[in-house]
C-alpha cells in the first residue's frame, strides 16, 4: 500500500497531472493519508491461511462470494473509469484470478495500457517459478501487459535472470530503481513534532525500530526494547497497524519499565521521524529498506526468518553493497542489538544503489502511453493502480 | 465459521464532518458485539476514511469515491479529477455491485434516503425483488421542518420512503422532534417510524478518567474546546483562545479536529503557544476521556458531541453551526441550517447546556457563558434524555434480519 501511495504521489505531482484512483483492501488504505488528487476504492479483504489457501479476512462469507463481489466491483470500476493506464501490483491476474474478467474486457476495448509493478525481490527463485506457473502469470503478462516495472536496481538483484523469467516477460521489464521515500517529507503535515515532544526526546540521539506492518514484528521489537541503549539516546519502536493486540500490549509493558525506550502504535507518515533519527533497526520489508536507503541512515536489518526468503535475499544483496549491516534472525537477541548500537560508526558513505524510481516513473508512463497505436489523446490522463 | 450468518450492509453517504460516520461505527460495533457471527459490510464515500481502520473483526468496508459539497446544492468530486456525472456513475455501479454481491438480510441507509443525487433509488428498487429488508436511519433533527419538507417534496423522498423502505429508525426522541409529523410523512411511511433514543458510545467501557492527567498532565476541571471534525470550527476555537485571556489561571485543551485546514491549525497553535497553559491537539482517538474530566466544554451542536456531553453530564457552552455544511470553505454566502440550533436549544431548555449563537461569538460573550457554567453543579445526570439508542437500533436491525432469515427459509 505504501509503495503504491508513493507512486500515486509521484505521478500526481508530475506534469502528466492524471486523474488517479487507487483500488485496494480497506483498512490498509484507510490508515494512510491520500495524496492530493487521489481517491481510493476499497474492497473486502482476504487473508492467506497457513495452508497456502485463502479466506475472507473479516466477513463470514464463502471465499467464492467475496471473490465474486471483488471481481464485479473491479470490473465495474474499470468500465466506468476507463483508465488510460492500469498499474497492477504483484499478481498479474489478481488474487485467485479476480482481475481476469476485467483484463480481458480492457484488452477488447483497447483504450487501457496495463503495467505490472513488481518489488525488487519477490521470493526465492524456485518459489517464484512455482507460483508463476501455478497462476500462469507469464502467460497473463504476455497477453495483457505492455510493460513490467521492477521497483529495484538490476545491479543489486536481477529479477529476470535470478528467477529465469520467460523471454516474453523479460522483454517487457524495466528496472525503475528503488523509490526515494524522502518525497514524503512534503506530504501532509504530520504530528511527529508533537510526538517527539510528548516522548521528551530533547537533544538525545534517536534510534528507531521499524517492523513494517507489525504482523510478525514482535520478536524484533521485543529484543530491541530489552537491548542496552547507549547513553543519551532514546530507542523508539513503531509497532505497525497489524501487530496483534497481545504483542502490542506486551511491548508497551516492556517499555513502561525503562526511560530510554518508548513504543508508539502506528504512524501513518514516519518520514519526519526518519529524518530526525540517528540510526535505524528494522526488518527487511521493501518499504523499510527504501526508507533506510533514501534517508541514508546507518541501519541494522533483521530480515524475516524462514520459510519466507524475500527479506533475507534483499538484505544480503544490499548489505553486500555496503548499504547496512544484517543480523540473522536466528541470532537475534537484545545483546546482539546492543552490540550494534554501541559499535563506533564511521560516517556512513552512501551506497551505490539506484534510488531514481519515482523520478523516472512519469517518463515511463509517457512511454507506455505513447506506444499506443490509436490516435493521440489529451495528456491529462487517467491512471488506476491496483494495490 | 458459519456461512449462513446474518449479513447487514450499512451505507453512509457523508460529504462533510464526522458525525454520520461515527454514528455508523457505533452501530457497527454494537451489532458486532451482539452478533459476533454476523457479517457487516459498510459502504461509504466518506472523506474521513481513516476512521474505518479500527473496525470489529467481522466488519469490512467498501469505500467508494468521495463526492464533496461545495455550495448550497453544488457537489464536486472531491479528490480524483473526474467529471461529476462519470464519478456518480462509478459510485452507483460500485454500490450496486457491493450490495447485490453481498446480498444482505438488512440494508441500513444512513440519513440520506436517496444517497447522493438519487444514486440509491435504482438499487433500492432492485432490492425489492430480494428478501433484503431496507432500513433508513435518521438523525434526531435533520434541519428546520419546513426546510426538510421542501427538500423532500422536491426530491420525491416521500414516494421512495413509501415504496422502498421497510423501517425508519430515528436516532432521537419524539419529544425533541416528532419526525413523522414535522416532516409531513404519509401515513404509510409514518407507520414505519420507530424512535430509538440517542445513539451514543454509551455501551463502550467508561472513559479512562486518568488518561488526560496521565498523557497531558491536566487535573480534572480544565476548560475544553472542540469543533467536532474541525472543518469549520476555526472561528469558534479562535474565539475560545481569545476568551482564555479573560479567564486567568484556567488551563485549557483545544482539539482542532482532523478536518481542519493545516494553515488554520498552525494559526491556532501559534495563539495557544503565545497564551501558555493551553494544550492544542490536532485530533484525539476519543473525546470521552476529555469530556469526562473537563470542567466546562465549549463545542458546536453536532449530534455526537451533544449526545456524549449529555451522557457524561459535562457542563457545556454550545455554539451551534447555523450555516450549511462545507459552504464556509468557499467563502460564499452560506445557506442556513437549523439542525444544531434546534438541538442546542432543546438541551438548553432542559438545563443541560448554555447556547451562544455564532453571531454573538466573541471573547467576552464566551468567557461570560463559561463562567456561568462553572457556577452550575458539575456532572448532573442526563435528566429526561434517552441515551439508550444504540442497543435499541441494533435490536431492531437484528430483529429484522432474523425475521428475514425465517421468511426466506420458509419461502
Amino acid at each position: 500500500m505504501r509503495r503504491n501511495l508513493l507512486i500515486a504521489h509521484a505521478l500526481g505531482a508530475s506534469a502528466l497531472r492524471p486523474a488517479l484512483l487507487l483500488l485496494a483492501e480497506a483498512r490498509e488504505a484507510g490508515a494512510f493519508p491520500m495524496p492530493p488528487q487521489v481517491d481510493c476504492i476499497t474492497l473486502p479483504a482476504l487473508r492467506k491461511d497457513a495452508a497456502g489457501g485463502c479466506t475472507p479476512r473479516h466477513l463470514t462469507l464463502s471465499l467464492a462470494s467475496v471473490l465474486a463481489l471483488r471481481a464485479e466491483a473491479i470490473r465495474a470500476t474499470l468500465r466506468s473509469f476507463a483508465p488510460d493506464l492500469l498499474i497492477v501490483d504483484h499478481l498479474p491476474r489478481g488474487a485467485f484470478g479476480e482481475l481476469q474478467p476485467a483484463l480481458s474486457a480492457l484488452r477488447d476495448r483497447g483504450r487501457t495500457r496495463c503495467v505490472l509493478g513488481l518489488r525488487d525481490v519477490l521470493e526465492e527463485p524456485a518459489v517464484v517459478r512455482r507460483e508463476w506457473k501455478r497462476w500462469q502469470s507469464a502467460e497473463a503478462v504476455r497477453q495483457y501487459f505492455d510493460a513490467v516495472w521492477v521497483y529495484g536496481d538490476r545491479a543489486v538483484y536481477d529479477l529476470v535472470a535470478e528467477c529465469d523469467l520467460p523471454a516474453a516477460v523479460a522483454a517487457r521489464v524495466t528496472y525503475t530503481g528503488y523509490l526515494d521515500t524522502r518525497c514524503r517529507l512534503d506530504c501532509e503535515p504530520t504530528p511527529v513534532a508533537e510526538l517527539l515532544q510528548t516522548l521528551g526526546l530533547g537533544s538525545r540521539r534517536l534510534v528507531l525500530c521499524l517492523v513494517g506492518g507489525g504482523q510478525d514484528g514482535a520478536p524484533l521489537a521485543d529484543a530491541f526494547l530489552r537491548a542496552p541503549i547507549p547513553a543519551n539516546t532514546l530507542g523508539l519502536v513503531v509497532a505497525g497497524p497489524y501487530m496483534p493486540t497481545d504483542d502490542r500490549r506486551r511491548l508497551h509493558a516492556l517499555a513502561a519499565g525503562r526511560a530510554e525506550v518508548r513504543v508508539v502504535d502506528f504512524l501513518s507518515e514516519p518520514a519526519a521521524l526518519l529524518e530526525r533519527a540517528d540510526a535505524v533497526v528494522a526488518m527487511g520489508g521493501y518499504n523499510s529498506i527504501c526508507d533506510v536507503l533514501a534517508f541514508e541512515k546507518p541501519a541494522l536489518i533483521v530480515p524475516r526468518g524462514l520459510p519466507r526468503r524475500e527479506q533475507a535475499i534483499r538484505a544480503e544483496r544490499l548489505a553486500a553493497r555496503g548499504a547496512f549491516a544484517v543480523l540473522d534472525p536466528d541470532a537475534l537477541s537484545p545483546a546482539a542489538i546492543g552490540r550494534w548500537l554501541a559499535a563506533p560508526r564511521s560516517e556512513a558513505t552512501a551506497p551505490r544503489v539506484d534510488l531514481g524510481g519515482l523520478a523516472r516513473l512519469p517518463a515511463l508512463v509517457r512511454a507506455v502511453l505513447d506506444a499506443r497505436h490509436d490516435e493521440a489523446r489529451d495528456p491529462a490522463d487517467r491512471s488506476l493502480q491496483l494495490a | 465459521m458459519c456461512l449462513d450468518a446474518t449479513r447487514i450492509a450499512i451505507f453512509t453517504h457523508d460529504t462533510f464532518g464526522l458525525g454520520h460516520v461515527r454514528r455508523c461505527l457505533h452501530i457497527t460495533r454494537a451489532l458486532a458485539d451482539q452478533a459476533p457471527h454476523a457479517s457487516i459490510l459498510m459502504i461509504t464515500g466518506s472523506p474521513a476514511f481513516s476512521m474505518f481502520t479500527d473496525l470489529p473483526a467481522n466488519a469490512d468496508v467498501v469505500k467508494i469515491p468521495v463526492i464533496a459539497k461545495t455550495g448550497a446544492k453544488r457537489l464536486r468530486p472531491s479528490h480524483v479529477k473526474l467529471p461529476l456525472p462519470e464519478l456518480s456513475a462509478l459510485r452507483q455501479r460500485l454500490i450496486r455491485e457491493a450490495v447485490l454481491g453481498f446480498a444482505p438480510d438488512v440494508f441500513l441507509v444512513d440519513n440520506f434516503p436517496l444517497g447522493s443525487q438519487g444514486e440509491l433509488v435504482p438499487i433500492l428498487q432492485e432490492l425489492r425483488r430480494l428478501p433484503t429488508r431496507t432500513v433508513l436511519g435518521l438523525r434526531d433533527i435533520l434541519d428546520a421542518p419546513e426546510a426538510v419538507r421542501a427538500d423532500w417534496d422536491r426530491q420525491g423522498v416521500h414516494d421512495v420512503l413509501d415504496r422502498y423502505y421497510d423501517r425508519i429508525l430515528v436516532y432521537g426522541m419524539a419529544d425533541v422532534l416528532d419526525a413523522a409529523s414535522a416532516y409531513g410523512m404519509t401515513p404509510a411511511t409514518a407507520a414505519k417510524v420507530r424512535y430509538c433514543g440517542y445513539v451514543t458510545d454509551d455501551d463502550s467501557p467508561p472513559p479512562d478518567a486518568d488518561l488526560v492527567e496521565r498523557d497531558h498532565g491536566l487535573a480534572p476541571g480544565y476548560l475544553l474546546a472542540t469543533g467536532g471534525g474541525g472543518g469549520d470550527a476555526f472561528p469558534l476555537l479562535q474565539a475560545f483562545l481569545q476568551a482564555l485571556a479573560l479567564l486567568p489561571g484556567m488551563p485549557a485543551v483545544v482539539v482542532a479536529g482532523p478536518l481542519m485546514r493545516a494553515s488554520q491549525r498552525a494559526e491556532l497553535e501559534a495563539m495557544a503557544a503565545a497564551r501558555g497553559n493551553v494544550t492544542l491537539l490536532a485530533s484525539v482517538p476519543s473525546l470521552r476521556p476529555f469530556l469526562a474530566t473537563a470542567g466546562v466544554v465549549v463545542s458546536m451542536g453536532g449530534y455526537n458531541t451533544a449526545a456524549e456531553i449529555v451522557s457524561l453530564g459535562t457542563r457545556a457552552v454550545m455554539v451551534p453551526r447555523t450555516w450549511k455544511y462545507g459552504e464556509h470553505l468557499k467563502g460564499q454566502a452560506a445557506g442556513e441550517e437549523a439542525e444544531q440550533r434546534l438541538r442546542a436549544e432543546s438541551l438548553a431548555r432542559m438545563g443541560l447546556a448554555d447556547v451562544v449563537m455564532p453571531e454573538e461569538l466573541g471573547a467576552e460573550r464566551l468567557a461570560t457563558a463559561i463562567r456561568a457554567q462553572l457556577e452550575r453543579p458539575a456532572r448532573s445526570g442526563p435528566a429526561g434524555v434517552d441515551l439508550g439508542g444504540l442497543r435499541v437500533v441494533s435490536d431492531h436491525l437484528l430483529g429484522l434480519a432474523n425475521r428475514n432469515g425465517v421468511a426466506s427459509h420458509a419461502a
